[in-house]
């Protein structure tokens, strides 16, 4: 169990240390909810949030949708780090170890995850400083966790699985946008499905992303419930399915290469 | 380490390309004791297919392979804790330091936590790596790179290694480390494939060699029958003009004894003698070949004797040069006076 434990440590620490190594993107990496809060947050100040109690804020309602936003968009960086290790040859001489590629995977996703998981609570920091009203709801913080950890486990083991398709750093960019704005747009991140035509407001219904997004806006805004757990499940089971389906993958990668 | 009873079997392999390229064709052999074995042969010729058919890296389209008793599976767990595949190409990571990427591959390699430290220092040891293992390896030179990439390949001590150029980006000093690594590695049960086109290194360290040929297995013969199988030694003088009229100089090279044969080419004396001669006939015979240009006063600019036997023998059995460095020695510098 040790050995497993010491493996496990050693491949999430590397991706820790690759990812300390590069400051500069991780600060960027903040800037972009930064500026999403900061120009959504105050051009859309005086949006009319008739679905909900008349003492929240546009900013208020924003953060929580922006919070998983940085999961969403940053969920790319660990499919394009794959694809590093897979250009420089790194990836082959890993599995080339006598360890199964799962447990390579587990430790690159969950450094990731972590990752992911810190910055989405950095942004709601920089939310706080620019003057958001967040009422943490206790009772529900580890369900909102669990669904952003879910979330993020199922973005980044897309996120490998693309690149493990497309193995290039282009191919992939083209299809994190093609999967992330829609995602993003269809989503009750920046609008409350009520007010969405529709149309729209169906497609968020199933959108696992507006499913994260109403479970965060529910414990950060002080209205959530235990009942939130059955709304997060689809994401759960998501997160397995795109979990098993890039192991696959990716043992099949170490088979042809 | 415990010596297997065989370490590798090759039973009529066959390797081929779409297109009809035959990479590698009817490969027999068997390796039963651990040995040091070196494999020449020009590029293209098979030598980096076939360590990457043993790697298991590739399947063979006919025959079997066998490795340590059990058939070449990259997959197996235990294929993979008894050999070392080290490739030409140097899969590092440039953001993390040598010695990360040593306890890296120490741990993947699932070493016992005590003998982690150990290894390391051995290696650090053995391949030189001072200086410069806290470093981000993207700030290495070549050299540096190259000995890093070796040692995560010897950190888990394998049965069988298969190196394929390991000696390209590294000095004379470094080189010597290699070679000192590999015989350690050979007296305690290893057994080593080595790709090189430094042949003396080859000749000097090989217990066995393969030459390769058009993917075909032309040699298999251990140094010690390839040193009594000597050919004619040959002495190349390289001139500044044309030599193909200078037929009054045959005439004179030929009352040198033991000389068979002259040629005239265009910038090039070729001077073979009737049999191999010692380093101290070498000497002598050079002697009096540069005194018969100097009282032809023929200009030349450098005479060096073909004196590498695999590479000799390698052009007298596939009709064409093993056009590879490290193969000639060179023997006298300038000389010669004006040609009258």
């Amino acid at each position: 169990m040790s050995l497993y434990l010491d493996i496990f440590n050693v491949l999430f620490l590397r991706s820790w240390t690759k990812t300390l190594r590069r400051p500069v993107q991780l600060t960027f990496s903040l800037v972009q909810p930064l500026m999403w809060m900061l120009f959504f947050g105050f051009l859309f100040h005086r949006y009319n949030l008739d679905s909900l109690p008349a003492n929240i804020s546009y900013l208020d309602f924003l953060a929580p949708g922006v919070c998983v936003m940085t999961i969403l968009f940053g969920a790319s960086q660990s499919g394009i780090e794959l694809i590093r290790d897979m250009q420089s040859r790194f990836l082959m001489r890993l599995l080339d170890a006598p360890v199964h590629p799962m447990m390579i995977l587990i430790g690159k996703l969950s450094a990731d995850v972590v990752r992911l998981m810190l910055q989405a609570a950095v942004v709601l920091l920089l939310a706080l400083l620019l003057g958001a009203q967040l009422n943490i709801d206790s009772s529900t913080l580890w369900i909102m966790l669990s669904g952003m950890f879910a979330f993020a486990f199922a973005l980044c083991s897309l996120s490998c699985l693309i690149a493990l398709l497309a193995k290039s750093q282009e191919s992939m960019a083209t299809f994190v946008h093609m999967v992330n704005m829609p995602l993003f747009f269809t989503s009750t991140a920046l609008v409350p499905g009520r007010q969405m035509p529709e149309w729209l407001a169906a497609i968020s219904e199933v959108n696992p992303l507006s499913q994260v997004v109403n479970a965060n806006r529910a414990a950060l805004l002080g209205f959530g419930s235990d009942t939130m757990l059955y709304s997060l499940m689809p994401v759960m089971v998501l997160a397995v399915l795109l979990f098993a389906s890039c192991v696959f993958i990716f043992t099949r990668f170490r088979m042809e290469n | 380490m415990s010596i297997p009873s065989s370490f590798l079997t090759l039973a009529k392999v066959s390797k081929s390309y779409p297109n009809d390229v035959n990479a590698l064709q009817g490969i027999s052999v068997h390796i039963k004791a651990p040995e040091i074995i070196g494999i020449i042969g020009r590029n293209g010729s098979g030598k980096s297919t076939l360590l990457q058919l043993l790697a298991g890296h590739t399947k063979p389209t006919e025959g079997n392979i066998t490795i340590l008793g059990q058939p070449a599976n990259r997959q197996a767990t235990t294929f993979k804790q008894k050999t070392s595949y080290i490739s030409q190409h140097m899969a590092l990571d440039g953001d993390m330091t040598g010695r990360e990427t040593l306890h890296l591959f120490t741990t993947l390699y699932k070493l016992p936590r005590h003998q982690r430290q150990t290894q390391l220092k051995h290696l650090q040891q053995a391949f030189d790596l001072f200086g410069f293992l806290d470093r981000p390896v993207k700030t290495y030179s070549g050299g540096q790179k190259q000995k890093l990439h070796l040692a995560i390949g010897m950190l888990h001590q394998p049965e069988l290694m298969l190196l394929d150029e390991p000696t390209s980006a590294l000095d004379q000093q470094a080189r010597q480390q290699l070679w000192q690594y590999l015989h350690e590695a050979h007296n305690v049960g290893a057994c080593v494939l080595i790709v090189s086109h430094d042949l003396q290194a080859v000749q000097r360290h090989c217990s066995r060699v393969w030459m390769l040929d058009k993917g075909r297995l032309i040699v298999d013969k251990s140094v010690t029958e390839l040193d009594q199988k000597k050919f004619n030694s040959i002495l190349h003088i390289y001139c500044y003009e044309n030599m193909e009229s200078c037929i009054s100089l045959i005439f004179k090279l030929q009352q040198i004894e033991e000389i068979a044969n002259v040629e005239l080419l265009k910038h090039n004396v070729q001077i073979e003698f009737n049999r191999p001669l010692s380093a101290q006939q070498k000497n002598r015979h050079m002697q009096s070949v540069i005194e018969i240009f100097n009282e032809a006063k023929v200009l030349f600019k450098q005479a060096q004797w073909d004196e590498a036997d695999l590479a000799s023998m390698y052009q007298h059995l596939t009709g064409s040069p093993l056009d590879a460095g490290g193969n000639k020695k060179q023997g006298k510098g300038r000389g010669g006076g004006k040609r009258g």
